[in-house]
């Protein structure tokens, strides 16, 4: 690509436009707006993982001074009896979940009741007035025991939508059970796959539901002004938070108007409408005034999760390490409400095939209701679950084979050329060379596992591990963005790419800048707007960069051939005989003359273009075959640990993850990212689990104090992120996203040094000291391999 | 018509230099008062436990979580938030350890960072020759979710070399580690490349030490 630039500012690390903000308290979260003549909402929550709600006494809440109005599920079921009343149920893909619980919860923490009030306070001490009378009934809190044919099952009838919201979702949804969708995979013959290997092993690995942990809590204010919404959320899709408005409030989607600010971390959390329907209906109630809602930390934790998975994994491989037939079966908890699980198992499940050559492959993945807060998309979007349990497996296999497990890797890797599990062929694809960086990084000796265990001082055991990973991003989808330059050639980008961290206004402004020739420093990027913003599918699945930067490149190659065909108009001249970059307007004759100054002759006033970038694919809804990414992501990570058998903790003594990014445009803001993922890696693998439990089935672990996440202090004592740009040069590479790409290859990469140095692995995460000196204390004493599977 | 008398008690703080009377209910924290009436919005609920230090504030220069302390509670102490810190500099300048982190770009979401800035102020100020280790354990109160750490650990150390370096030469505090150069608009932008461009591009996979 030709830079319309002096310089261009991709690949540069460039000053970060509101930087200054950030320091001095001023940058802008919805968080800090509270309108004038607001109101604040309450919520009361159940206690209960599943129960029957007889009645529900607010009677002392509404005779409460400065209480405006209480709602329940009963003023829901009514309300949807009128013709203008709100529609009572909700949810990305299937409409399973009551804005207010309906007759029945089913988790601790779901909300019953909420109450308006003049302010806070009085909500809240309102709410805690309220009293409701449950029927406790029996509660399931993993996938497995809600597959089991005598679990209580959490919803009678799955309701599905007229129309699909997601084109690239086929549901396998059926009633009397706990399972909200079933993805299949087939392909080759796994049957006689098997039957030609010479081994077959197989392993059944776990992980525990995690929470974000947004700092930001979500927060919504909407108003309800006649047959308008006005919603300002702490949200990093507004699109699909206006479809939802809109259909929850029975209003055309140009009557929703949603707009959001920076947002104080999302992860996953804040992708898929959680708190925006609740906060409408109870703007409905009081039409007229904004209504507040900010949720605590435990709220926070009630509010969405990572699923929860049990992997079984089962390989069959040739003495020489070649991978013949894989099958695999993975339940996620999907917790007590669909939200996007019928997805995220689509993709978590052809994942589960991993970044391998495997002819025959079979898999069932199955989103499963449990009576615990409801799964989302968490970054890495289900594949460091299938990664936890594929890459521990892949080493198992190579100490099986009495091999080196990076040298297995190598024997059986997707190589450009390959066909991966669903049969879109890998292109732009380097996973070996980025595993050779990574292992060579960490001064890794070749060898079977055993061979790099070194006892350091007594008790005190060191170990090193490998893991790859490859990762997709949503397909189809969609970016649309406007580029406007107005009189004074400033540029706005106006596009609905949210600012959650990732720095993607300064990214896009770099992309706006090197393709438009409007100097950096002129060029705006809006915050999205629904009302005004292109629309745009979603930030989320490490997509943006890629997709809107997309987008923004080709409106800028637009604009500048539009300023070239005025200024061919203006001056007398074939387009084609005008040149556009760096500002300057210039044809052979004459010094030429700014956009400006063209914008100015020509009396245009300004110039507005727009352009789309969409991609393709989609998968046959019976065999799992078809395209699933633009590109494949694609990480390695190596890890050395260090692990105190006396009292079960695991340091982590050095770490690199080696991600493929194609092309950098702001080489800090990726290096962030990437150490961000090490940080999520590093507490998924060490501390992070939400435990369910005690009398009423509540969450043991919703604050900060009992919930760990890594601070400074927990990190690898060393680490290093790596991004492995295209071999060919700038020109024409394709970005890769960066958001999560490495995060999933970590607790992998951990948990294969812990198995080295314990000699045995763990089949469950978190790896924390009571689990991994277990285990060591198990293996001492001879009387078993490991804790799980 | 009879008018009311506000029944609670006004409170006289001083926040940020300036003498402020707020009326909070008994059991509002600091952080409550700060955000409600004071509309200084830099200190940030997080967890509300005194765990995450996104609320953090000075109190009588040292770092405490307004979402622990009752309001009440603060008495004759000075209370500085992030917006205060400039004006311990030249006006319109930023203090340096804002400087540094603007400088290692020490930050994703942004909502922890003025928590680690007021940490790491009151750190520096106590001791100005902490070693990394001390840094790291004063820092390990306040939890960033998007892992912007190791840059966090850079603005820091830079920080306090920098703060170092004008006390050993004796020269006066002017506010700025970079000679007062103004920090808005274009040219601040422009100094900000420059700086990059003079420290040069820090290679791929440096070893960081968090």
């Amino acid at each position: 690509m030709t830079g319309a630039g002096t310089v261009r500012t991709a690949g540069r690390r460039v000053a970060v436009g509101d930087a200054r903000d950030r320091t001095v308290g001023r940058f802008p979260y919805v968080i800090d707006m509270v309108p004038s003549g607001c109101l604040h909402a309450v919520l009361v929550r159940s206690p209960h993982a599943h129960a029957e709600i007889r009645a529900v006494d607010t009677t002392a809440a509404r005779a409460t001074p400065g209480v405006v109005t209480v709602v329940t599920g009963e003023d829901l079921r009514r309300w949807a009896d009128q013709p203008d009343g709100p529609f009572p149920y909700y949810g990305p893909v299937l409409p399973d979940r009551p804005v207010l619980a309906i007759g029945r919860v089913r988790f601790a923490g779901e909300p019953v009741a909420a109450v308006i009030a003049r302010d806070v306070d009085t909500a809240r001490a309102a709410a805690a007035a309220i009293t409701v009378d449950y029927a406790v009934l029996p509660a399931v809190f993993t996938p497995d025991a809600a597959m089991a044919p005598d679990a209580p099952v959490l919803h009678d009838h799955v309701p599905t939508r007229d129309v699909m919201t997601f084109p690239d979702l086929v549901l396998h949804t059926e009633d009397g059970g706990n399972v909200c969708n079933h993805f299949r995979l087939r392909r080759g013959d796994v049957d006689a796959g098997f039957a030609a290997s010479d081994h077959i092993l197989a392993h059944e690995f776990r992980t525990p539901q995690q929470q974000h942990v947004p700092l930001e809590p979500h927060v919504t204010i909407a108003t309800v002004r006649g047959a308008e919404v006005d919603i300002w959320t702490s949200a990093a899709s507004p699109f699909t938070v206006r479809s939802q408005v809109a259909e929850t409030l029975r209003l055309p989607e140009s009557r929703v108007r949603v707009r959001v600010l920076n947002v104080g971390g999302a992860y996953g959390a804040k992708t898929y409408p959680r708190l925006e329907p609740l906060v409408a209906v109870l703007a409905w109630a009081v039409r007229g005034r904004p209504v507040r809602v900010e949720l605590t930390r435990a709220e926070e934790f009630a509010t969405v999760a990572r699923h929860s998975s049990v992997v079984r994994i089962r390989t069959g491989f040739r003495a020489d390490g070649t991978l013949l037939a894989r099958r695999v079966e993975v339940l996620w908890g999907a917790g007590a409400y669909a939200d996007i699980s019928p997805r995220t198992i689509k993709n978590g499940g052809y994942s589960a095939a991993g970044p391998y050559d495997i002819p025959n492959v079979s898999i069932d993945s199955y989103a499963v209701y449990t009576n615990t807060t409801p799964s989302g998309g968490f970054r890495g979007y289900a594949i460091p679950q299938v990664a936890w349990a594929y890459e521990n497996h892949t080493d198992l296999i190579a100490e099986h084979l009495d091999l080196d497990p990076a040298d297995l890797r190598h024997r059986t890797l997707l190589r450009p050329g390959d066909a991966f599990a669903t049969g879109q062929v890998v292109e732009d694809f380097h996973l070996a060379a980025l595993l050779d960086t990574a292992r060579d990084r960490i001064g890794w000796k070749p060898g079977p596992a055993a061979s790099r265990r070194v006892v350091v001082a007594p008790g005190l055991v060191r170990g090193k591990g490998v893991a790859t990973i490859l990762k997709t991003t949503v397909t189809p989808s969609t970016s649309t963005v406007a580029l406007k330059l107005d009189e004074e050639a400033n540029l706005t980008v106006v596009c609905s790419t949210v600012e959650i961290g990732q720095g993607a206004r300064t990214v896009l402004a770099q992309l706006a800048a090197d393709a438009t020739g409007v100097p950096l420093h002129r060029v705006h990027v809006t915050y999205p707007d629904s009302a005004v913003t292109a629309w745009d599918q979603t930030t989320s699945s490490s997509r943006s960069t890629l997709m809107m930067g997309v987008a923004v490149e080709r409106a800028g190659a637009k604009l500048r051939g539009e300023l070239a065909r005025h200024a061919g108009t203006l001056l007398g001249v074939p387009a084609a005989a005008v040149d556009v970059r760096a500002d300057r307007i210039r044809c052979d004759l004459g010094p030429g003359l700014s956009y400006a100054e063209l914008l100015s002759r020509t009396k245009l006033g300004g110039l507005t273009v727009s352009e789309v970038h969409a991609s393709d694919g989609g998968l046959d809804p019976e065999t799992g075959q078809g395209v699933v990414t633009p590109h494949f992501y694609h990480a390695a990570a190596a890890a050395e640990v260090e692990v105190d058998l006396e009292t079960g903790a695991v340091r982590v003594v050095d770490l690199h993850v080696e991600s493929y990014a194609g092309r950098v445009i702001h080489p800090t803001f990726a290096e962030l990212q990437c150490e961000g993922n090490v940080a999520f890696g590093v507490g998924q693998a060490l501390s992070e689990a939400m435990v369910w439990g005690g009398e009423t089935g509540a969450l043991l672990n919703d604050s900060l104090l009992d919930y760990r996440i890594p601070s400074v202090r927990d990190l690898p004592e060393t680490f290093t992120v790596g991004m492995t740009e295209d071999p060919a040069g700038p020109e024409g590479a394709r970005i890769h996203g960066l958001g999560e790409t490495g995060s999933p290859a970590v607790p992998a990469a951990i948990g294969n040094a812990v198995a080295e140095a314990l000699g045995t692995h763990i089949h469950e995460l978190p790896l924390h000291p009571e689990r991994v000196w277990a285990t060591a204390r198990h293996r001492q004493t001879g009387s078993g391999n490991g804790t799980t599977g | 018509m009879t008018v009311d008398r506000d029944p609670r008690l006004p409170l006289c703080l001083v926040v940020n230099d300036d003498e402020v009377e707020v009326r909070p209910r008994g059991h509002h924290t600091l952080l409550d008062v700060l955000r409600r009436e004071l509309d200084l919005v830099g200190a940030r609920p997080g967890c509300t436990v005194g765990a995450c230090g996104s609320c953090t504030v000075l109190l009588d220069d040292e770092p405490v979580s307004s979402c622990l302390l009752p309001a009440q509670l603060v008495g004759t102490r000075h209370v500085r938030t992030i917006e205060g810190l400039e004006s311990l500099a030249v006006p319109g300048s930023l203090h340096p350890v804002q400087q540094a982190f603007i400088d290692h770009t020490a930050f994703q979401c942004s909502y922890c960072t003025p928590g680690f800035i007021l940490t790491a102020t009151a750190l520096l100020t106590r001791e100005p020759d902490a070693s990394r280790e001390r840094i790291q354990a004063e820092l390990a109160g306040n939890l960033c979710r998007c892992g912007s750490y190791v840059k966090i650990m850079d603005a820091v150390l830079d920080a306090r070399d920098r703060l170092r370096g004008h006390h050993d030469d004796g020269s006066p505090y002017d506010g700025s580690p970079y000679g007062g150069a103004p920090h808005n608009g274009t040219a601040d932008q422009q100094t900000a490349d420059q700086r990059v461009a003079d420290r040069g591009t820090p290679d791929r996979g440096t070893v960081a030490q968090p």
